[in-house]
């Protein structure tokens, strides 16, 4: 907490971008990326034989046919948009003629059936593939729902069934049967709210509440229907953490969790999305797209989450869009239609682009040799791109080129993977030299034997040169002492309180070297173990959070003892903390050098090394302060809990503090600058 | 008398000014006060009278004529009978021309009250029409081959202001009330003014309640007339009731002076900045000049031509373009002033070369800006997009008084929002110079581009060329910052990315593989590497390259095989501030120090704490600066070939201190650079045209235009000018995008030469470093395939080998198809498209080209 206080005072650098295009890598730290998609061409109202595309509201793809909807016309063009075709009225079972009115959806099925919402006259209007009136379905009377009907998008699946996006309906989608029957709600939203949240609803009055409105859960945006039957949905509007859902039959969100990759939701910061994501569509691939409405950009992801490219953006330059309202894949092209430029937006992956599609297209084909050469080139482009690393190591795991693959995985930051490399590798390597570590040891211990044997028979004639004498200084101080601080913890604590034992200098020097240490750990750490960008050290954070707390107690303790009739001054306490810090730190640094060598399974054994140098502080933190103060065990206890509460109240002002300081420096500053523009 | 006020009141201002200790402003101060006088002293010449066009000028084939009731200029073609006139008051496509489009002029100034020092609120303009034409304030004197049109702008009318708004009652009997009638004060007290409780009288007229005609000239009557009122009591009145500062009455005049003179086939244009005259707390801050002369005809449909912008390589925009959603084409030459605006992302859209131009049905106009235009914006319309006006446009608009925007008042109530801007003081007081050329109606870019470079050569800014053999660019990029770490410990560190030992490999390997006449261009070899550092202190060698010995045995070794080294030098900026004190960095409008933002992609927001900032050096400081790195160049460096990546690439400005606006910027850039090409081979990237005069190499010259949604199709304009003039060089191929193949061809379209650049070190070394968007760098991966480029790019070399480009086509209007052909006759086809495409009787596969 109080290394926070820090470095809010100091301020973090950030790194600086050139280039347009950008990725996430996996620390979610935004990085450079190459253009994966160029604007092709831009199609205008006049090539479509329109006046005005001012309402164009969707885009649909299926076998060649590009279908898009606005006020009065579904247009049906192919591939090129040319041989335009449009639907504009059809005639109802009962005579009556009708016209296209505005169409807030499309779907349209393999068999080249188009289905369209009308959302303001509450129908679903179905057309078969001649482009003829099928049927029109009406209100279905969905369970529930008590505003009018006014389905806003849809998707139909290979038996029929249509799942409707209707306005203001709280419930998730509506799954209709066949014959356009209400069935049942599926994947609803639940209600989020934050503990902040509750705890004003459980304060505000009667009144408040009724004014705040009902807590409701966030409504889907749109959907898509994937080749295997799963509906991708988005959630417009930022905060959120998932915003896209890969929903089941039975309405799960089945959307692939990554331990070290963000869920899938544009662009984010802290983890949460500060996207609008409006619209969404699958490619056959199973690639998945999203569109933030708020910045224009489009989003890639593979079928398994991992963000692939990103492209557009709000702009007047070719390739960028000002409001984009629609998109759908058109095979490894992107379609966007966008309402104020009035055009479809033509986009085609670039060589980089395009052999990330070949990437994943031979992985869904499960056919990694093929994948492994794509994902190669992909890296020799853009050396960054880690799920190329992942694929590349996926193969590698095959061919048994297991340190390849190992470095691989760990740049794709997949550590169940790495860690099954490791295992082959260290394992291979302990095949091989196992007989070489026997021999080794074996040998070792004989030398031993005989240097202890021959010291028997000629003991070492003590020297007493300078040399010497530090040496023994060093040994008292760094092994004997804290040994017998560590054997018999109650004597040795005695012995700092009554005959002033124990050097102070050394109880500081470990606390300090505690951070340097901590330091080493954030930066060595093996990557099963580790979880951290080591190439990003924020020191002072480091070694503020290290070592602060320490002092914190330090300052709290004596504060506590000197209230309390403790006896300790703080001279001792300082050197009860560095002294119970002592094995800490040897044991930190043997768990950083020997956490490159374990499995992921042996990872907890590495990580229970750490916890188990805290015990020992606590352990020893408690016997010393008993001595220091003389204290019983129960009042030991409750000065303790009350140090605790002074740490707190330490922490506490020093964040006030620092907190009016930086207003204070904040408002300097801001009266330089005003000041300055005034000059 | 109305205009001994507007005398008054300069003078009157000009004396508090000084008095205040007014702080230094150079032009402006002397401007009113000598200046008022010079278009009122001058002579002219009344002999010009009537609507009916008269010759003013005459030049071989081509006329100049004047309507001297509106001042508007006939441009006539006597053979074909075309002609442009200089405003559309007179064209018949258009039933009813609003003030604009029959003006010659736009003026903008600022019209609000001064806010301390150069703080200015509202901008308003004046148009010629309203504002001289039919005030008949316009001005004639006859000059050699044309006619010197002086523009006075404003009116006398009289409005709220004439009046106080209180006056006490002795004083209002003092003045008017004793000279009235009964009747004329019941009239007065009916319409104009109430006498309040304390006494004053109060003016029930003012700013929202308007003055009719009548009325204003019966109480003018009752007050200046019949009563003994004058301008001074007003302005004793004002005193009094301590007004606010727009109270105080003034009818704002601006004087504007133009030439319009013919010569040597072209039609110039004029405007001696120095002699505008205006009020000092109305500077002028803008200037369209001629906004209604390039304009298309209005029925759009007929028109087969295009407007030709230098946006990038050069652009064309369609006459029959129906892009009137996409937003117009609208950019400062030279990529305008960096420190105004820096914080607010922008989409590139440089254009380097001083021209623009329009090709009609019936006529083909080229223009050059001569002078000013550091200073100029170009915008081009097309039909739709400028309200209803239905053709198309281009524009030139003209900085006076270099201004930032501080901020936008949120408006409240009645009164609206205000605009806040904050303007230099080193007001542009040169000579604005358009020179317009006829091309003729079977003119096209191509002779645009052919104009430009008669034009260059004859300004001595070009001469021609020749390489011994087909020259190959290639840059290194030495080493850069990257955090490294000791025991956890992370300090900063360096990475060598091509060590001259390496370099020197690369160069083995690439001779070896047959490639020669290399322009070897390295990148981040001195003080600090690629994130350069101040040269404040002298240029010395980047650390970990190898020293200076392995430098000296790459430069043997290139001198044996031929090839030359550019180290390549940031001159006009420098990343952090280490070694480079508060007058060495440029200062902006708001105080602060000058930089070169680079924005965060996701939000576009300029990173201002960034690790390496850029800081952009003071003109002031230039010279020295310059000086200081060519003495240290030679002794450490020992080459007499120098590369700079933004020397020239804009104009060096500053804000603080004594302040140095475009114009000025432009020629203390001149002076510095002038001293250090003494004796140096310079290379520079994509600069201003006015270094070509400095500079035999270019290199990042653009093969394409800028990608504006609004434009129709790009051509290799500046390559068609520098073809035969200049060794020039394509931004390397493999960095921008990943399509090498495409952009090699474009490369050849443009005959220039094509360019890569490699480090040695694996490309993950540029991760977590300022470097990382340099994809495909790695020599490693390029090895085996550079030297099929490099024969390609031979072959085609030798067979336009000292031949110039001739003729340039977009085959049918498509984009894709384009044509080439040069003086010794062949032609080139080029097909961009991903299929396979018959151009005159040639099939060119996908995405290739023939050699015919």
């Amino acid at each position: 907490m109080l290394a926070l206080v820090i470095c809010a005072i100091l301020g973090f650098g950030t790194v600086s971008y050139a280039a347009e295009s950008y990725t996430y890598d996996i620390w979610g730290k935004v990085v450079a990326a190459p253009d994966a998609y160029e604007l092709e061409e831009t199609i205008y109202a006049r090539d479509l034989g329109l006046e005005s595309m001012s309402s164009v509201s969707g885009i649909f793809y299926r076998n060649d046919k590009v279908y898009l909807t606005l006020n009065g016309y579904i247009v049906i063009a192919d591939r090129e948009f040319e041989n335009v075709e449009y639907i504009t009225e059809y005639t109802r079972e009962d005579g009556t003629k009708s016209t296209i009115n505005a169409p807030t959806g499309i779907y349209v099925t393999e068999d080249g059936h188009i289905y369209i919402c009308e959302s303001n006259q509450g129908e679903i209007i179905e057309f078969d593939e001649n482009y003829k009136y099928v049927r029109a379905l009406g209100d279905p009377h969905p369970t529930g729902l008590t505003v009018a009907y006014r389905p806003q998008r849809l998707v139909v699946d290979d038996v029929g069934r249509i799942y409707v996006l209707i306005m203001n309906c709280y419930e998730g989608f509506a799954e209709l049967d066949p014959e356009g029957n209400f069935n049942r709600y599926v994947g609803a939203t639940e209600v989020t709210y934050s503990m902040w949240e509750l705890f004003w609803r459980s304060v505000a009055s009667e009144a408040q509440r009724e004014a705040s409105g009902l807590w409701l859960p966030t409504t889907y945006s749109d959907l898509a229907l994937d080749k295997d039957g799963f509906i991708y949905a988005s959630i417009s509007g930022g905060g959120q953490s998932e915003p896209i859902r890969k929903l089941n039959s039975a309405g799960e969100n089945v959307m692939a969790e990554n331990d070290f990759i963000e869920y899938p939701m544009g662009d984010y910061e802290a983890g949460a999305s500060i996207s609008s994501l409006s619209r969404i569509a699958v490619a056959d691939d199973g690639r998945f797209a999203v569109l933030d409405a708020n910045r224009s950009r489009i989003f890639v992801y593979s079928s398994d989450g991992y963000l692939m490219y990103e492209l557009a953006g709000s702009g007047d330059a070719e390739g960028l869009l000002r409001s984009p309202i629609g998109l759908c894949f058109m095979d490894d092209k992107i379609l966007v239609i966008d309402v104020v430029y009035q055009s479809v937006e033509v986009f085609a992956p670039t060589t980089y682009g395009s052999l990330i599609n070949s990437g994943l297209e031979a992985q869904s084909r499960y056919d990694y040799e093929t994948a492994a050469s794509y994902w190669q080139q992909v890296l020799d482009i853009n050396s960054s791109f880690y799920y190329a690393n992942l694929g590349l190591g996926k193969y590698q795991m095959r061919t048994g080129e297991y340190e390849e693959a190992m470095d691989n995985f760990y740049k794709g930051a997949d550590r169940s993977y790495y860690s099954n490399a490791y295992d082959r590798v260290s394992g291979a390597w302990m095949d091989q030299n196992f007989g070489r570590i026997l021999g080794i040891i074996v040998a070792l211990l004989v030398l031993f034997i005989a240097w202890k044997i021959y010291r028997r028979f000629r003991p070492a004639k003590p020297k007493d040169t300078k040399l010497s004498r530090l040496w023994e200084k060093f040994k008292f101080n760094f092994f004997k002492w804290p040994g017998y601080v560590l054997s018999s913890p109650f004597k040795a604590f005695d012995d700092v309180k009554y005959l002033d034992d124990g050097s102070l200098a050394f109880s500081i020097g470990v606390i300090v070297a505690f951070g340097w240490i901590s330091l080493i750990k954030y930066r060595y750490t093996g990557f099963l173990v580790s979880f951290v960008d080591v190439n990003y050290v924020n020191v002072p954070l480091i070694v503020g959070s290290a070592v602060l707390p320490y002092v914190a107690f330090i300052i709290g303790n004596w504060a506590v003892g000197v209230l309390l009739s403790g006896k300790g001054k703080m001279v001792h306490i300082t050197k009860v903390v560095g002294y119970s810090l002592y094995p800490a730190c040897w044991l930190y640094l043997a768990g950083t050098i020997l956490s490159n060598f374990v499995t992921e399974d042996e990872a907890a054994l590495i990580n229970a090394l750490f916890v188990f140098g805290m015990v020992l502080f606590f352990f020893y933190m408690f016997i010393g302060t008993i001595m220091v103060h003389q204290y019983t065990f129960t009042k030991n206890v409750a000065t303790l809990l009350l140090s605790v509460v002074a740490i707190l109240i330490i922490c506490f002002v020093a964040m006030l503090f620092a907190t009016l300081l930086a207003q204070f420096v904040n408002d300097i500053m801001e009266i330089v600058r005003e000041a300055n523009a005034l000059l | 008398m109305r205009k001994r006020n507007v005398l008054l009141y300069s003078i009157m201002s000009v004396l508090c000014l000084t008095l205040l200790g007014g702080c230094g402003s150079s032009s402006s101060d002397s401007s009113s006060g000598e200046k008022e006088s010079y278009w009122e002293t001058q002579e002219f010449d009344t002999s010009f009278k009537g609507s009916d066009f008269v010759v003013v000028g005459e030049d071989g084939q081509m006329q100049l004529l004047l309507s001297p009731d509106t001042g508007t200029l006939r441009w006539l073609d006597t053979k074909t009978g075309a002609y442009q006139d200089s405003n559309m008051g007179m064209n018949e496509g258009i039933t009813n021309p609003s003030a604009r489009q029959r003006s010659d002029l736009i003026v903008n100034y600022f019209a609000g009250t001064v806010k301390q020092d150069k703080l200015y609120d509202v901008i308003s303009s004046y148009d010629t029409y309203t504002m001289c034409v039919e005030e008949e304030q316009l001005n004639y004197q006859k000059i050699d081959n044309g006619i010197r049109i002086v523009y006075v702008l404003g009116d006398d009318s009289i409005t709220y202001k004439n009046f106080p708004e209180y006056i006490s009652d002795e004083r209002m009997q003092e003045f008017v009330l004793q000279y009235l009638t009964d009747r004329e004060i019941s009239s007065l007290k009916q319409s104009f003014y109430t006498q309040m409780s304390d006494g004053r009288w109060f003016r029930k007229f003012g700013e929202n309640s308007t003055l009719g005609a009548m009325a204003a000239a019966q109480i003018y009557g009752f007050f200046y007339e019949t009563g003994t009122y004058t301008d001074e009591e007003l302005i004793a009145d004002l005193e009094t009731n301590e007004a606010e500062p727009d109270e105080y009455p003034g009818n704002l005049h601006i004087y504007v002076g133009v030439d319009y003179y013919l010569e040597n086939g072209s039609l110039v244009v004029k405007l001696d900045a120095s002699k505008l005259e205006t009020e000092e707390d109305h500077p002028i801050n803008k200037i369209e000049l001629l906004p209604y002369f390039m304009t298309s005809a209005t029925e759009q449909d007929a028109e087969e031509g295009y407007m030709f912008v230098p946006d990038g390589s050069g652009a064309l925009i369609y006459l029959d373009s129906t892009k009137s959603r996409e937003y117009r084409y609208s950019a400062p030459y030279f990529g305008g002033d960096k420190l105004v605006g820096a914080t607010t992302y922008t989409q590139a859209r440089e254009m380097m070369l001083p021209v623009f131009g329009m090709k009609t049905s019936n006529s083909t106009i080229f223009g050059v800006i001569e002078d000013g235009a550091e200073v100029a914006t170009l915008d081009a319309y097309v039909s739709g997009q400028d309200g209803t006006e239905n053709f198309c446009k281009m524009k030139l608009t003209f900085d006076i008084q270099t201004q930032q925007h501080l901020e936008t008042g949120a408006s409240s109530g009645s009164s609206g929002g205000f605009e806040l801007y904050r303007a230099s003081n080193d007001i542009y007081d040169d000579n604005i110079v358009v020179r317009y050329y006829w091309l003729g109606e079977d003119a096209d870019y191509v002779d645009m581009a052919n104009c430009y470079a008669d034009y260059l050569v004859s300004k001595g800014l070009a001469s021609e060329v020749s390489e011994q053999d087909a020259p190959f660019y290639v840059e290194l990029m030495g080493s850069t910052d990257k955090t490294q770490f000791f025991l956890g410990i992370p300090y900063d560190g360096k990475e060598a990315l091509t060590t001259f030992a390496q370099a020197e490999e690369i160069l083995r390997d690439l001779t070896e593989g047959g490639i020669n006449n290399i322009k070897l261009i390295y990148s981040g070899m001195v003080n600090g590497g690629m994130n350069q550092r101040s040269l404040a202190g002298g240029v010395k060698l980047a650390s970990g390259l190898g020293g200076s010995s392995a430098f000296k045995h790459l430069k043997n070794y290139a001198d044996s095989i031929g090839a030359q080294i550019f180290p390549r030098l940031q001159l006009q900026t420098a990343y952090t501030k280490k070694n480079l004190n508060n007058d060495a960095v440029a200062m902006d409008l708001l105080n602060q120090k000058a930089q070169i933002y680079s924005f965060d992609p996701v939000k576009r927001e300029a990173e201002d704490e960034a690790d390496f900032p850029l800081y952009i050096i003071s003109p002031h400081y230039l010279d020295k600066y310059l000086t200081k790195v060519k003495s240290s160049y030679n002794s450490k460096i020992g080459l007499n070939t120098m590369a700079s990546d933004d020397l020239y690439s804009f104009i060096p400005t500053n804000y603080k201190g004594k302040q140095v606006s475009s114009s000025t910027g432009e020629g203390m850039l001149g002076e510095a650079t002038a001293k250090l090409t003494e004796g140096l081979t310079l290379m520079l990237s994509n600069p201003i045209s006015d270094a070509y005069a400095y500079s035999n190499y270019l290199t990042d010259i653009p093969t394409e235009d800028n990608g504006m949604r609004i434009v129709d199709a790009s051509v290799p304009f500046i390559e068609m000018v520098l073809d035969g003039y200049k060794t020039y060089s394509s931004e390397s191929l493999n960095l921008e995008s990943t399509d090498v193949y495409v952009n090699f061809m474009r490369v050849m379209e443009g005959n220039g030469v094509p360019k890569f650049t490699f480090i040695y070190a694996d490309s993950s070394s540029l991760s977590q470093t300022e470097q990382e968007d340099n994809f495909a760098v790695d020599y490693s991966y390029w090895k085996d395939k550079i030297g099929t480029y490099y024969a390609e790019y031979k072959a085609f070399y030798q067979a336009v080998e000292g031949a110039k480009i001739v003729e340039h086509e977009l085959y049918q209007r498509n984009e894709n198809l384009r044509v080439v052909t040069y003086s010794n006759g062949v032609k080139v086809y080029f097909n961009y498209s991903d299929l396979d495409e018959t151009i005159d009787g040639v099939t060119v596969p996908a995405f290739s080209y023939i050699i015919q």
